[in-house]
């Protein structure tokens, strides 16, 4: 199977660590934090365990790193430590050791490991996993939800055309489950909760697949659900007790499954091959002589048997029935998402008619009582996120009517923890700064010179291939030289006959550029003037090209505050104003990549080159005030470069951070970034960029 | 060069040209109709629609049901105005007048199909501007003659909006030149009839092979550029009618096909998995 390989890859490239100094230092070793700024975070984190142990030592050994694994420590560590301070301290006296050896997927999964053992009360298991972490491997039959749930993701929409969200189902449920067998699955009518990982089978294959049909029952359960099923299952359960969503719950199972039968033969094998792995035979005919087609057949068929119900197998991919989460989820306005359609009226009927129920209905249901109690705090977040929503959708009717200034712009963001875009989320504004730098001013050293006739012979060579050709055996017009040199020399050569036609490829040859250019805080320094003058020789030498080019400078604070400066437009001829704004490039604030990037992807967009190629020059990771950050910043990120890759803007990454490698394979896949250290490497950098995106 | 020296080479019509067995097309709207009425009007028609979904296949059954011949274009970015109109070549000391295929169609009466007109460079698509209207004259700027087109010419252009978006688009006056057909992927009854017919796959595959291309059409702009034509699917269940296990058909007819991302190949094989 092609997509495990890819899966692997994802995370392949080992972590980049630099070797400790053997010395104390008091000040950061190359970005990262100093001694004494560990050691007080260290202590703060371990908080009771500091004075009994020697944490010095390990705030030397963490000194060496760069800031961002020390970041990336400090969290785990602090995960951690807040289940148990004794295990806080035995991760960090081996946290050098293993973050240097493993690669990122393998100290992930490690990590991830450890906080859930502990979180399962499994204390000795957690020390003895944090003690062997040389020889951590995990089991690579696990399939972690966490990598395959933006694929599943992807399959519903081929399927339904509808963004339905996967989730790690909570905890809790799993604890007070009575129903479900090892796993459990559920859904609240608008998203799908699935299990974290699955190790059941010895085989990830098995476990994948165990995976995808839990996903397929519950796609139909969202499907087939509607406010009187829930209705009546109250009144049944009120009626029988809590058996009755039992029945309910099997009986749904096999109806479903010979839905799966029917439209989806490939999964249906799946089923049948994991019944017969598990021994379970499948009793898909047990009601032949009663109509099982629809969820209103179900629940008939539970009312017929309850009092004598058949036996039914416990299917080891049966997901759990949880009335009362889609009752939430249809409360808040959230109705099955496939069955829009569906008369509003009778869903609020419904609705009003569940919540007279309601008390006797939750007396009976104790199982979800408890689940909804504990997972009050999930609720609560969730709710944030549809007040969001509804706040979006109204200001998304009244987008008409609302003057929007001019040079503003409202762009989409990515919520990885809620695998969901906000809408509307950044507001960008194009900045015109008129605080220009005197032309006098723009020193052009020697050594830039070089540069420059450097790039410039470079992409002289791409330019003559595109000239118009002589001497062609076909084209557009007679070369008359040709036809002259072809008769004086007749005799001697009839080949030279063949060739008697000029071919004019030059306007074939149409590409558009846009450079995105991070003038955030973090590139003070070297950097800018690096910057600089990489734009600047850039926008010198690519006049000589017919190509459109554009520069953009993006920096801001926060999400409402996303600056773009417009350096050079793609109608705007390069000239010593636009020099001169190159130049006047200051240090600004953070780096909001995605709204940058979704900016001047849509600019680019406009222009009608056939090839057209995002450079996006920067200094470093994503990152903003207001927990614009790490993961969040990184995904947010690729969903921007993967938009544009999209809209076919061949985006590409230009960094001057070392520690790109950690994150950029990730943000853009394969050969898509560069690292460059410093100005001169450029010539050399953009032109095989150049000629392999545009040739 | 002087013009005593000139001759002139025009393409004569030949039988390859004429459609003298009835193509299969199944016609899902009203399409056949509307271009018949375009044809006794001399209202040249554009169609619209994806790659692979019937567009040839209709104007090889149009020319053969108005028994008029059929010259196709297909245009690339590289299509020069002398490609269409024709040049001159050198033969045996003297240059000599080569009609192009437009030219060919207007002298002749036929039917010319410009494949994927946006493709051609932009002056290109202007020398068809007055033959589509009133006029239905060629300018021929380098032989300085204006030719007048037969009674039969008639000039048929298609495009694919959903490629390279509003990039590449028809100028308006252009577009306005013409009626618009819409081909868009017939729905999936009649598409499980078309991969039936052209294949004799049975009926029950044939429809699984329709759920996988509707599946991969739902993720255009999630990864692929385009969706599963029925050209594709036709190719697919001549795989399976050879035996091939649907799967291992599925994935070198549409698979393979659609995508070079291993991520994206990875979703077209689980997409597979679901439906076979
Ligand atoms: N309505 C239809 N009736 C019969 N066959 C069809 C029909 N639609 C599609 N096909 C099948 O699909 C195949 C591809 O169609 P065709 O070659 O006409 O596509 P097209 O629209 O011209 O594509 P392109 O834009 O790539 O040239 C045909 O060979 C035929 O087998
Ligand atoms: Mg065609």
């Amino acid at each position: 199977m092609g997509f495990f390989k890819n899966l692997l890859k994802r995370y392949r490239e080992p972590l980049k660590f630099k070797l400790p100094e053997s010395g104390p230092t008091l000040t950061a070793v190359s970005g990262g934090m100093g001694t004494t700024e560990l050691l007080i975070r260290l202590e703060m984190v371990l908080n009771d365990i500091k004075s009994k142990k020697p944490i010095i030592d390990h705030a030397y050994e963490l000194a060496g790193f760069s800031h961002n694994l020390q970041s990336r420590l400090l969290s785990d560590l602090s995960d951690i430590s807040e289940t148990s301070y004794e295990h806080g301290y035995e991760f960090l006296t081996v946290s050098a050791a293993a973050i240097s050896s493993m690669e990122q997927t393998q100290y992930d999964k490690w990590v991830y490991d450890i906080k859930s053992l502990l979180a399962d009360g499994y204390d000795d298991k957690a020390s003895e996993l944090i003690s062997k972490h040389p020889s951590y491997i995990e089991a690579p039959h696990i399939v972690n939800l966490n990598t395959i749930s933006e694929k599943l993701e992807k399959l519903i929409y081929s399927i339904y055309e509808k963004d339905i969200p996967i989730l790690v189902a909570n905890e809790v449920a799993k604890q007070s489950s009575e129903l479900s067998t090892i796993n459990t699955a559920y859904t609240d009518g608008f998203q799908i909760y699935l299990p974290a990982k699955i190790s059941y089978f010895d085989n990830y294959e098995d476990n994948f697949k165990l995976f995808k049909i839990q996903m397929f029952h519950l796609l139909e359960q969202i499907q087939s659900i509607n406010p009187n099923i829930i209705n009546a299952l109250g009144d049944g359960i009120k009626n029988h007790g809590k058996h009755y969503l039992k029945l309910f719950g099997d009986i749904e199972t096999l109806r479903v499954d010979q839905t799966i039968k029917d439209n989806f033969p490939g999964v249906w094998r799946d089923i049948d091959a994991i019944n017969n792995k598990t021994d379970t035979p499948h009793l898909i005919g047990t009601f032949s002589n009663d109509a099982l087609n629809t969820i209103e057949d179900s629940l008939r068929l539970t009312t017929k048997y309850i009092n004598n119900p058949p036996a039914l197998p416990e299917l080891i991919y049966q997901p759990v029935f949880i009335p009362e989460l889609t009752r939430e989820a249809m409360k808040d306005g959230k109705a099955s998402p496939l069955n829009e359609e569906k008369d509003e009226n009778a869903i609020e009927e419904a609705i009003a008619d569940i919540n007279n129920t309601n008390n006797e209905f939750r007396q009976e249901t104790n199982l979800t009582d408890q689940m909804l109690y504990d997972d009050d705090e999930q609720v609560k977040e969730q709710d944030s996120d549809k007040q969001q929503n509804i706040e979006d959708v109204s200001s998304a009717n009244q987008e008409l009517e609302k003057p929007k200034a001019i040079n503003k712009f409202y762009y989409k963001e990515w919520d990885t923890s809620l695998k969901k875009y906000r809408k509307d989320w950044c507001q960008v504004e194009e900045v015109v700064s008129d605080n220009l730098i005197e032309n006098k001013q723009i020193e052009t050293s020697p050594h830039l010179k070089h540069i420059e006739s450097r790039i410039k012979k470079t992409l002289d060579l791409l330019v003559n291939e595109q000239k118009s050709m002589r001497f062609q055996s076909d084209g557009d017009d007679i070369d008359i030289d040709a036809w002259v040199d072809a008769r004086s020399n007749r005799s001697k050569n009839a080949d030279d006959y063949q060739n008697l036609y000029i071919r004019n490829n030059k306007s074939t040859r149409n590409v558009a550029i846009m450079f995105a250019v991070d003038i955030s805080g973090s590139t003070r320094g070297w950097k800018n003037t690096a910057i600089k003058e990489s734009t600047s020789v850039l926008c010198k030498t690519l006049a000589r090209l017919e190509d459109q080019y554009a520069v953009y400078a993006f920096s801001g604070s926060g999400r409402n505050n996303c600056q773009i400066y417009p350096i050079k437009s793609f109608t705007e001829s390069n000239n010593n104003k636009i020099q001169s704004r190159i130049f006047s490039m200051q240090p600004q604030q953070y780096t909001r990549m995605g709204a940058a990037i979704r900016h001047l992807g849509t600019v680019l967009s406009k222009t009608s080159a056939k090839t057209r190629i995002l450079f996006v020059l920067t200094d470093g990771k994503p990152d903003d005030v207001d927990s614009y950050r790490g993961q969040y910043a990184i995904e947010d990120t690729r969903r921007a470069l993967n938009e544009a890759k999209a809209l076919q803007l061949n985006p590409f990454v230009l960094t001057f951070d070392k520690e790109g490698m950690d994150y950029l394979p990730h943000m853009l896949g394969s050969n898509r970034y560069q690292l460059i250290s410093d100005v001169s490497q450029l010539p050399v950098q953009i032109s095989t960029i150049y000629k392999h995106l545009t040739s | 060069m002087t013009t005593e020296k000139m001759n002139t080479e025009t393409t004569i019509i030949n039988s390859e040209n004429y459609i003298t067995e009835e193509p299969y097309y199944l016609a899902t709207g009203d399409e056949i109709e509307v271009f018949n009425s375009a044809l006794a009007e001399k209202i040249p028609v554009l169609l619209k629609g994806p790659t692979g979904c019937g567009k040839t296949r209709f104007m090889e059954y149009m020319s053969w049901y108005n028994k008029l011949p059929l010259i196709t274009v297909s245009c690339h970015d590289d299509l020069t105005t002398s490609d269409l109109v024709g040049r001159y070549l050198i033969q045996n000391d003297t240059t000599i007048w080569q009609d192009g295929p437009l030219t060919t169609a207007v002298r002749n009466g036929c039917i010319c199909y410009l494949d994927e007109v946006v493709e051609a460079r932009k002056d290109t698509t202007v020398v068809i501007h007055p033959l589509c209207d009133d006029r239905r004259i060629l300018p021929l700027e380098k032989r300085g003659e204006i030719l007048k087109a037969a009674p039969d010419f008639f000039l048929t252009i298609s495009y694919n909006p959903g490629y390279q978006s509003a990039v590449k688009d028809l100028k308006p006056s252009t577009r306005q030149r013409f009626l618009s057909i819409d081909f868009s992927y017939p729905p999936e009854d009649a598409e499980t009839r078309i991969v039936h017919e052209e294949t004799a796959l049975p009926t029950e595959m044939a429809q699984r092979l329709v759920k996988l291309a509707s599946m991969t059409r739902n993720l255009v702009g999630n990864g692929l550029e385009e969706g599963a034509s029925t050209r594709l699917l036709v190719h697919t269940a001549k795989l399976i009618n050879r035996g091939f296990d649907p799967k291992i058909a599925c994935r070198y007819g549409i698979a393979d096909v659609l995508s070079d991302d291993s991520e994206t190949l990875g979703l077209l094989h689980d997409m597979i998995e679901t439906l076979f």
